[in-house]
């Protein structure tokens, strides 16, 4: 059975494969490629048109001459089936000359977006553009930045049905050698059906139990860059937007890529200002359950009479209150999510009207609640990546549990559980609060301080060899 | 899991006995304790919070007596609906008839109550039930705080202190008040020796100074005919030593109408103070004046 049989055995009645028989002489060409993903205006202007010049010709080894003079970068010379199915899939043209012979050309067509504005990791300086799903534009967006021959690439292809392209970008000299052996060693490990995003890889990547998550994706390529130079890997996945970079910490969620554009005190403040939200967003609703259940005597009686005054029609017990609150807020934001934006206004308009007024209105719900609520929700969300707001959500959740069974205590409870967790935690076996535990003080220069671009003059050292910066 | 085993016991260390929710508590704000008949009459003062809408805190008077003050506390729960909470009590009004054996009964109680602080106001008054009923509390609060801080014509007793100088058997201070139309200060009442001595509000400023709770004055002096000097007291220490007192304080002249130079103005003030002190403590007394804001050219 020759590969033309074999082929369309295999596929049955799949109707993107299109087959296209070519008589020159007696010479016999069978053109075929898969509508779906090859760009039909490339096979007619690089590939048909040159063939329908050979007639005049008279060449004896067509395949030779075909391979030397069609116009195209990407051809190859193929001898396997399988290598032929391959190379379909992943929109080659291939040409079976006499039924012997195979070239395959690249004639991919362009599905991929154009490079466009970050979508979740805004700034207000900086560059603006973001990843895209197309593996070589991401790779070509940190090359346009890093122009070194350092920067290398190991490339992998993952998942059984879907041969994802997932490459591990490094700078040798800068990053261990033994990170990079220690990520491919996962990357080969995995065996999957498919690779459909890069957050699939997280899964097998993160070995931590934490609900802190050990691994950042960005979509920034500065922020990449940055990273890259600082000495950690970048894993890029064809057809996600989202690059991963290897080994995450505590505090890179509470740095952004325009903390490096703007004046190292105002930085600093704002860093100072996202721990406070942090610290907010998981223990201000505990810290009111834990006053109107357990310890009202810690907080001056004026206050004290205002949160009495404003529960006074309110059926629920604070923490049942509270509970729902966070559930309302989580379906708002759920739904808001999900819905096509067209109908997002009117949503937003019942969920704010429901949530605060009528709710207030019909002695549900304390208008207190709503701020406590309301201001937890709004300071978790300036974390920049929607794993780490999610494990805010469940550190949320405990602390609430515990304050309304222990009052401060419990919230105490809640934070030494925080604290040993993230103290156990590891990403790429590095400690995740570092450089706070263990502490490294020249490190703190770029932790919830920054100091100036002159002033941050080492690099990590648990990630990098080459400690000098611009050495 | 051993290991979460053994964290399970601080789980029960404390915890759920502690809950109540906030609308269940009676929060009592003031409180005013007389002794008749060897029995003990406690007016309380418990927050309305119905009415703190209106953001004005009203509050409600409740009456009860009895043998001892723990009795009498509990017995308020008898016409509330609610937990009595004492924590956030800012205020205790006392009068004449609280002598060392209620002034023990008293102490005791604050100090074996776990729920109760000691940083609130003491006073001593005549009229508890009126200062409760037509008084709000940080209004005397503030009287009191702020005549200290300002004029040094308060004492801001607290339970605190109370309890120290009890059981170091020293003289007790409370600044005494008396409600007309408003509340006004009538000076202090020092109980020594199970009993009230009465002091005149211009004198407060020398128990002040011997308690070393001067915190800032204004002094003035007709030096000649219409004409003053104003002096300005912003910051005084005493310290006891050898069973002498020496004074340090630092002045500010406002206005030296007079034209007195530095050391007239030292010996003017020196003896000011030293025949007023002299009054109530017959100890040497030295005093030193750093003045500021004297042109003497």
């Amino acid at each position: 059975m020759n590969f033309i049989d074999e082929l369309k055995k295999d596929i049955k009645d799949t109707d993107d494969f299109i087959f296209k028989e070519i008589t020159i002489g007696k010479n016999n060409i069978t053109l075929i490629y898969v509508e779906s993903i090859a760009s039909s205006d490339n096979i007619n202007n690089f590939i048909l048109k040159k063939i329908s010049f050979l007639d005049k010709l008279n060449s004896n080894d067509l395949t030779d001459y075909l391979y030397n003079f069609l116009p195209g970068a990407n051809i190859q010379k193929l001898k396997d089936y399988n290598t032929l199915k391959e190379m379909l899939l992943n929109a080659f043209t291939v040409l079976i000359i006499n039924k012997e012979n195979i070239l395959a050309i690249e004639t991919r067509r362009d599905l991929s977006r154009g490079v466009s504005e970050a979508d979740y990791e805004k700034t207000i300086v900086g560059p603006k553009d973001a990843f895209i799903e197309h593996y070589n534009t991401n790779l070509g967006l940190i090359r346009r930045r890093i122009k070194d021959i350092n920067l290398h690439t190991k490339t992998y292809y993952l998942g059984k049905y879907t041969k994802t392209k997932v490459g591990i970008i490094y700078i040798k000299g800068i990053c261990k050698n033994g990170l990079v052996k220690d990520i491919e060693k996962e990357l080969q490990s995995i065996n999957i059906d498919a690779i459909i995003d890069s957050n699939y890889l997280k899964r097998y990547l993160n070995t931590s139990k934490s609900l802190f998550p050990t691994i950042k994706g960005t979509e920034r390529p500065d922020l990449a860059c940055l990273s890259l130079l600082e000495g950690k890997v970048l894993i890029i996945t064809d057809n996600s937007p989202e690059v991963l970079i290897l080994p995450t910490f505590f505090i890179d969620f509470f740095h952004t890529s325009d903390d490096y554009y703007q004046k190292a005190i105002n930085i600093s403040f704002i860093r100072f200002i996202r721990l406070i939200a942090f610290i907010v967003a998981i223990f201000l609703p505990a810290i009111y359950i834990a006053i109107t259940t357990h310890n009202p005597d810690s907080i001056p009686i004026n206050i004290l009479l205002s949160f009495q005054s404003q529960r006074l029609t309110v059926p629920f017990p604070a923490f049942v209150e509270a509970i729902i609150m966070i559930v309302s807020f989580e379906i708002l934001r759920e739904s808001d999510i999900r819905i096509p934006s067209s109908m997002g206004t009117a949503i937003s308009i019942l969920g704010g009207l429901v949530l605060g007024e009528a709710a207030v209105s019909a002695g549900i719900i304390s208008p207190i609640m709503i701020i406590i609520v309301a201001i937890s929700a709004i300071s978790g969300m300036l974390m920049q990546s929607i794993e780490a707001i999610n494990s805010i959500r469940w550190y949320r959740f405990t602390s609430i549990i515990l304050a309304s069974i222990f009052g401060y205590y419990g919230i105490f409870l809640g934070i030494i559980l925080i604290l040993t967790t993230l103290s156990d935690t590891k990403s790429e076996n590095k400690d995740y609060l570092y450089p706070f535990s263990p502490i490294n003080f020249k490190e703190q220069q770029d932790g919830f301080i920054k100091t100036n671009i002159k002033g941050t003059k080492y690099r990590n050292p648990i990630l990098s060899n080459n400690h000098i910066r611009g050495k | 899991m051993k290991k979460y085993l053994l964290l399970l016991p601080i789980l029960f260390i404390t915890g759920c006995t502690s809950y109540i929710e906030l609308n269940d508590l009676a929060i009592i704000n003031a409180i005013g304790i007389e002794s008749i008949e060897n029995e003990y009459h406690l007016t309380a003062s418990i927050v309305d919070t119905k009415d703190i809408e209106t953001n004005d805190v009203k509050t409600i008077i409740y009456e009860t007596k009895g043998t001892s003050i723990n009795k009498i506390i509990d017995d308020l729960s008898l016409t509330l609906n609610k937990k009595i909470y004492i924590s956030h009590l800012d205020l205790l009004l006392i009068n004449e008839s609280i002598k060392t054996k209620e002034f023990e009964e008293i102490t005791n109680f604050f100090l074996n109550n776990n729920e109760s602080r000691e940083d609130f106001l003491v006073i001593y008054t005549n009229d508890i039930k009126k200062v409760l009923e037509n008084t709000k509390l940080k209004e005397i609060n503030d009287l009191i705080e702020i005549n200290q801080n300002e004029t040094s014509k308060s004492i801001y007793t607290t339970m605190h202190d109370i309890i120290n100088n009890y059981y170091l058997k020293n003289d007790i201070y409370l600044t005494n008040i008396e409600i007309d139309d408003k509340v006004k200060i009538l000076g202090l009442k020092k109980f020594k020796s199970n009993k009230y001595e009465t002091i005149e509000s211009n004198d407060t400023l020398f128990i002040n100074y011997i308690l070393n709770n001067i915190k800032s004055y204004k002094y003035s002096l007709e030096c000649s005919n219409n004409n003053y000097l104003y002096l300005n007291i912003l910051k005084s220490n005493i310290n006891e030593l050898n069973n002498k007192y020496l004074i340090t304080n630092e002045i500010k002249v406002i206005s030296n109408e007079c034209n007195l130079t530095k050391d007239e103005i030292n010996e003017v003030f020196n003896n000011y103070l030293k025949e007023n002190l002299s009054r109530f403590t017959n100890k040497e007394i030295n005093i030193k004046n750093t003045i500021r804001g004297l042109n003497e050219n």
